[in-house]
């Protein structure tokens, strides 16, 4: 009797919910059905949350942004728009928050500020270079790898001669100057990027990068120096207070926080006025 | 439909933190008036100062994000005097205007003002005057000592060792116990008078202004904790000069208790009254300042929403 024995087989094994068909066992015309339905369940999700987003941000009294599409204008792959984004519009610490480490525990005094823009603008520009043209055909994980090994390599190579000249600035650096190869401004810039973009992308992208790392690198290094010693790059040039808090961590999260608040507000600001600008341009070649 | 766009709280009891405020303003002002007692006039003056500066530092920040004007709300007026009341009494003027105007700027309109901010506003602007200027927070005038009310050549000005600091060097300091509770030793300067500051909480309890269980929590269990582990000489003399000495009664009564960085919960509030005090403890022992509670206060603050959350979640986890 078998139908005795799905009922037994039940009791043993209670089932709170009937299992959902699988793909692999629907016949052709239920597939094509059930697809439509979690596509259109999928769009209806979408949907959802995009008008509850919006609800919220007028219950807010916060302006759409519907209009601005940062991504479109991020990601235009020419080598002039890929500079510009990584040195100013999506500079990598600023926006991204990537070698904030460095930033934060290296950069307190112009010298060592250089080295460190130096050093990344080295090790960057040779490994995305680099995963551009050999590691963009690796596995994950050998990519991943082959970012760090190259770049400790490289390091390796560069860092005694400049222990040689200035022993002294690269022993205070202490474990920040070896932190470079595994930071996420090398490991994320080559991953999202150098992987899935040609070798003069990789390049523009290297270099705008690590000079919109190192402009603020020094800008802060500058700062602090300032702040804490009176100083700037060594030379005393002032004898008022002194802020000894200027050198220390929490003081420069508190910079690159305020800093990173006032870049997002004249990065609105650019897109907004561009924005504009291309509207008008259309409403004149309409006219 | 029309909206209105207002700070919490917004589930009304009948409390308004404009009353609360002006409860707490009473409270902080009897604490002064004691410290006037010992000090004179100048810590009136810089009082005054303090609000001013705080005030216009509203004022300010009102301007820039285009807001209501939060200025009446009072609470910057809090603000003012608890910086006023853990500093020194010698202390100078541009030490109060750089603590207040942290305090408003930095620890409170960054995070979106009033109700927002989750770190005490106060103890953030103490914690980074101590980092940056030691020396002048820990350098206690004896008492009693009539200072210059407006001059700012405090060069005749004598100071004295505080209490913690004796202990901290692992000695017993050699002020009576009558002097530690009434305030009579060197100490900031109006942190001293354990006696009002139990009243202040006392009637802060009563008008339910503030959460007596964090305050209640905090005060047994530092004490249990200090008598437990004392520091130096007898267990007893040890644990009441702990208590009754740094910023810990004053601190206990005014600034853990900020409704915008303590647990809404009961108990979650009683556990945060335990961290707090396991923290103190840790913090005077361990720590390189002589007085480290605010930075206690500021960690424990972080742990505040995460403990509110972890209570709600209790009765789920039975079900």
């Amino acid at each position: 009797m078998p139908h005795l024995k799905q009922v037994r087989k039940s009791k043993q094994k209670p089932m709170l919910s009937k299992p959902k068909k699988q793909y692999t066992e629907m016949s052709g015309y239920q597939l094509r059905l059930r697809r439509a339905f979690d596509n259109q369940l999928d769009r209806a999700v979408v949907q959802s949350a995009k008008t509850t987003m919006r609800g919220l941000a007028r219950t807010a009294n916060i302006k759409p942004i519907d209009n601005y599409n940062y991504d479109d204008r991020l990601h235009e792959t020419n080598a002039k728009n890929v500079f510009r984004n990584g040195l100013l519009l999506n500079n990598p610490i600023l926006f991204n928050a990537l070698g904030v480490t460095v930033l934060i525990g290296a950069c307190d005094t112009l010298f060592k500020a250089l080295v460190i823009s130096g050093v990344t603008l080295a090790l960057m520009l040779v490994t995305e270079l680099l995963t551009s043209l050999f590691y963009k055909d690796f596995d994950t994980p050998m990519r991943m790898t082959a970012y760090v090994l190259t770049a400790a390599v490289l390091l390796a190579l560069i860092a005694p001669p400049i222990f040689n000249r200035y022993p002294a600035l690269v022993s205070s650096l202490g474990i920040y100057l070896p932190l470079l190869c595994i930071t996420g401004l090398l490991t994320v810039r080559c991953e999202t990027f150098a992987s899935v973009n040609t070798a003069g992308l990789a390049f523009a992208d290297a270099i705008g990068c690590s000079c919109g790392f190192g402009s603020i690198a020094i800008l802060f290094g500058v700062l602090r120096e300032f702040f804490s010693a009176n100083s700037f790059a060594g030379i005393i040039i002032g004898k008022g207070h002194t802020l000894p808090a200027a050198s220390m961590a929490f003081f420069a999260f508190l910079m690159l926080g305020l800093l990173s608040a006032l870049a997002q507000r004249l990065r609105r600001f650019w897109f907004r006025r561009r924005q504009s600008d291309l509207e008008d341009a259309v409403e004149e070649d309409k006219l | 439909m029309k909206l209105i766009k207002t700070s919490p709280p917004f589930i009304k009891s009948g409390k308004s933190q404009s009353a609360s405020m002006k409860r707490m303003i009473v409270c902080l002002g009897l604490a002064l008036i004691y410290a006037v007692f010992f000090f004179g006039l100048r810590l009136l003056v810089n009082a005054i100062i303090s609000i001013i500066i705080c005030e216009f530092c509203e004022l300010i920040v009102s301007g820039l994000v285009r807001l209501p004007n939060t200025a009446k709300d009072l609470s910057a007026i809090v603000t003012a005097l608890i910086i006023v009341l853990l500093l020194p009494a010698a202390v100078p003027l541009w030490l109060i205007l750089i603590a207040d105007a942290f305090a408003v700027f930095i620890a409170k309109a960054v995070f979106g003002g009033l109700g927002h901010n989750p770190f005490n506003p106060s103890a953030c602007a103490i914690a980074f005057i101590t980092v940056c200027w030691p020396k002048y927070i820990f350098r206690y005038p004896t008492v009693p000592q009539m200072l210059p009310v407006f001059s700012a050549d405090l060069s005749k000005v004598t100071y004295g060792s505080s209490v913690l600091a004796y202990l901290n060097a692992g000695g017993v300091a050699p002020y009576r116990l009558s002097d530690i509770f009434f305030g009579a030793v060197p100490t900031a300067a109006g942190t001293g008078c354990g006696l009002l500051l139990l009243a202040c909480f006392i009637y802060l309890s009563v008008k339910r202004t503030i959460h007596w269980r964090i305050t209640a929590a905090f005060l047994l269990t530092f004490t249990l904790l200090s008598a437990v582990l004392p520091r130096a000489g007898l267990w007893y003399i040890s644990a009441f000069s702990e208590v009754f000495s740094g910023y810990l009664l004053f601190a206990a009564v005014f600034m853990l208790t900020d409704p915008s960085t303590s647990p809404k919960s009961d108990i979650g509030g009683i556990i945060y009254g335990v961290i707090c005090a396991i923290a103190v403890i840790l913090m005077r022992r361990y720590g390189i300042y002589e007085e480290s509670l605010c930075f206690a206060l500021i960690i424990c603050n972080a742990i505040a929403p995460t403990l509110d959350r972890w209570v709600a979640s209790i009765p789920e986890r039975r079900l």
